[in-house]
């Protein structure tokens, strides 16, 4: 059932990102889009023969787009028949990464083969900015006060499960009551929020667009772009709130693991239809005026890296509207930007070598041997060798009456390994397969061991060859 | 009133920015009294240092195009003091212009077309 449930909310989080990335990018008509595979639609892709080479490239990295979309598909539905949870874990995780690369292919050949077309066609970057003097700073769009009724709501909510877990207000929680787990979970749902704020007002004051000589078409596209957005955040919020009422309830009314999953599965549900909405309503709003509007083509394809990585030296901004899809992105040239570049990639391999060795730890059993001298317990890269001869005791029981509260170390459903106070004893060490259902508790003149071998035979060997 | 600032242009940005401004003010497109956007406003529209619009403010504001003030931010100045006459600068740039368009075989009639076209009505 746990896997089961890990990979709803996988295949949830995953799917719909790959339909939206793969609409976004991969559009049916090209003709009246903003952008074509991250390279500004211009006049000069209208001629017919233009036109054509295009529609070819289009083409051809659609249909790509399409059965690398399909194998990925069936790749996620096969996800779910992984049998060991933390087996599982590890690969959706590196899947998702992977997918989210492996989809933007095509898009990456195509960014590729039209920057080389415009060269061809002998259209070359004339370096011009654009600046709207009459909408310089003044187009704004985010409803500041819905969005601090939404945070003060949250925060009401976040206030009421501290004083609950504190006992000041007198309600029974079915689940962790006392143990300030409510107060976690609604912080970690609400901290959302808190992210939101800054990049709200970050995005509400972002550059404006130049798309037209004309300063009121200019305010107007700015404005209902930023109003999309102000929309998003503030539904976003109060999503978030809505979350955190419910796990409030499920806390106070039910006594299950699995609700709590089937919300957060709902939950990314919520956030991914809201994101295919906005992002319908983007490209609606953008054929609206690339098709009726546009007058002004900036022509900054050169300084976006495979696309959609944006590298300008001669942009002191650092926040800039993303060439495709949803929210802002960083100029990588921006000392901050190149910072947030290096913090993302180190996060991005940080989590993978993470889920790794978490993976390998679950899956990998202990190995106990006795070579003669010394019992060994082997996981992975780390041993632990007791001395026969400094052994004082030795006795076995089984797990029913095993209660390990762990001090340092690893407390796996299939690996304790590590420092663990064992029915009120503290400061003894655990190389335990709990799968074994039985442990050999070792006493020394210094410390105490509990070890076992990743089946019953195999510890009760064990404890015959340390008896003798 | 869009302004278009050229990179790589040998014109300092400065320049291009009170140039242009200037040349709103004189095509219409900047109205008398009109704001304009607060200097971190358009550094950051423009994507520029913010020294560099107040370097074109300061130079706009001494030659007497805008005034300034802590209170309002900038604003184009209601009556521009008419002198009547061009700087020596911009005698010497006329000079160049003319030369340069005899040189190309402009005739004077197509010039004056230009400077009409220019002029406006």
């Amino acid at each position: 059932m746990q896997n089961f449930l890990l990979s709803i909310i996988m295949f949830i989080c995953i799917v719909p990102a790959l339909l939206i990335m793969y609409f976004i990018m991969y559009p049916r008509e090209w003709k009246n889009k903003k952008r074509i595979f991250g390279i500004n639609n211009r006049k000069e892709f209208e001629t017919e023969k233009s036109a054509e080479f295009i529609t070819t490239v289009a083409e051809t990295h659609r249909k790509q787009a399409t059965v690398i979309l399909a194998i990925l598909l069936v790749l996620s539905v096969l996800c779910f028949f992984i049998p060991v949870f933390y087996v599982q874990m590890t690969v959706w995780t590196v899947f998702i990464i992977i997918a989210l690369v492996v989809i933007a292919i095509p898009y990456i050949l195509g960014n590729s083969e039209l920057k080389k077309y415009k060269k061809c066609l002998g259209i070359v970057s004339d370096n011009v900015l654009y600046a709207d003097l009459k909408n310089a700073g003044n187009v704004h769009a985010l409803n500041t006060s819905l969005l601090a009724v939404a945070n003060i709501a949250g925060l009401l909510i976040l206030v009421l499960s501290l004083l609950t877990d504190l006992g000041i207000v007198p309600i029974d929680l079915k689940v962790f009551n006392g143990s300030f787990v409510l107060t976690m979970s609604i912080g970690a749902v609400l901290f959302t929020n808190i992210i939101l704020i800054p990049i709200a007002f970050m995005v509400d004051h972002s550059r404006n667009q130049v798309i037209s000589n004309n300063s009121d078409v200019n305010a107007n596209y700015n404005r209902a772009v930023k109003k999309l957005f102000s929309d998003s955040f503030i539904f976003f919020t109060f999503i978030d709130d809505i979350v955190a009422l419910i796990l409030f309830a499920s806390f106070i009314l039910l006594n299950s693991e699995v609700t709590m999953i089937a919300i957060m599965g709902i939950y990314m549900l919520v956030i991914m239809g809201e994101m295919a909405v906005y992002v319908s309503k983007r490209t609606a709003l953008d054929n609206r005026y690339y098709a009726k509007e546009s007058t002004i083509v900036a022509d900054d394809d050169d300084y976006w890296i495979l696309g959609m990585i944006y590298y300008n030296p001669n942009d002191s901004k650092l926040n800039v509207d993303k060439r495709y899809g949803m929210g802002m992105t960083v100029n990588m040239a921006h000392p901050v930007g190149k910072l947030i570049g290096v913090f993302c990639v180190l996060s991005l391999v940080a989590s993978i070598i993470v889920l790794v060795w978490i993976g390998m730890m679950g899956a990998t059993p202990i190995k106990v041997y006795d070579n003669g001298q010394e019992i060994v317990c082997h996981h992975l890269w780390d041993e632990l060798k007791i001395e026969k001869s400094e052994i004082v005791s030795v006795e076995k029981g089984d797990l029913k009456e095993f209660k390990a509260v762990k001090t340092a170390g690893t407390g796996m459903d299939n690996c304790l390994k590590g420092k663990f106070t064992v029915n009120g004893e503290a400061g003894c060490t655990l190389f335990m397969n709990p799968q074994a259902d039985m442990w050999i508790k070792i006493n020394t003149n210094e410390k105490t061991y509990y070890i076992s071998d990743n089946t019953k035979e195999g510890t009760e060997s064990i404890y015959e060859a340390i008896s003798e | 009133m869009i302004i278009k600032i050229n990179e790589y242009s040998d014109v300092p940005i400065y320049l291009q920015i009170r140039n242009q401004i200037v040349m709103g003010i004189s095509s219409g497109e900047l109205s008398a009294g009109e704001q304009l956007p607060t200097v971190r406003a358009l550094s950051a529209e423009i994507g520029i240092n913010t020294m560099t619009v107040s370097k074109a403010y300061q130079i706009l504001k001494s030659e007497g195009y805008i005034l300034t003030d802590r209170k309002n931010g900038a604003r184009v100045r209601m009556e521009i003091d008419q002198s009547r006459s061009l700087s020596n600068e911009n005698k010497d740039e006329l000079k160049r212009i003319v030369s340069e368009a005899r040189i190309s075989g402009i005739t004077r009639n197509d010039f004056d077309k230009m400077i009409d076209e220019m002029w406006g009505n």
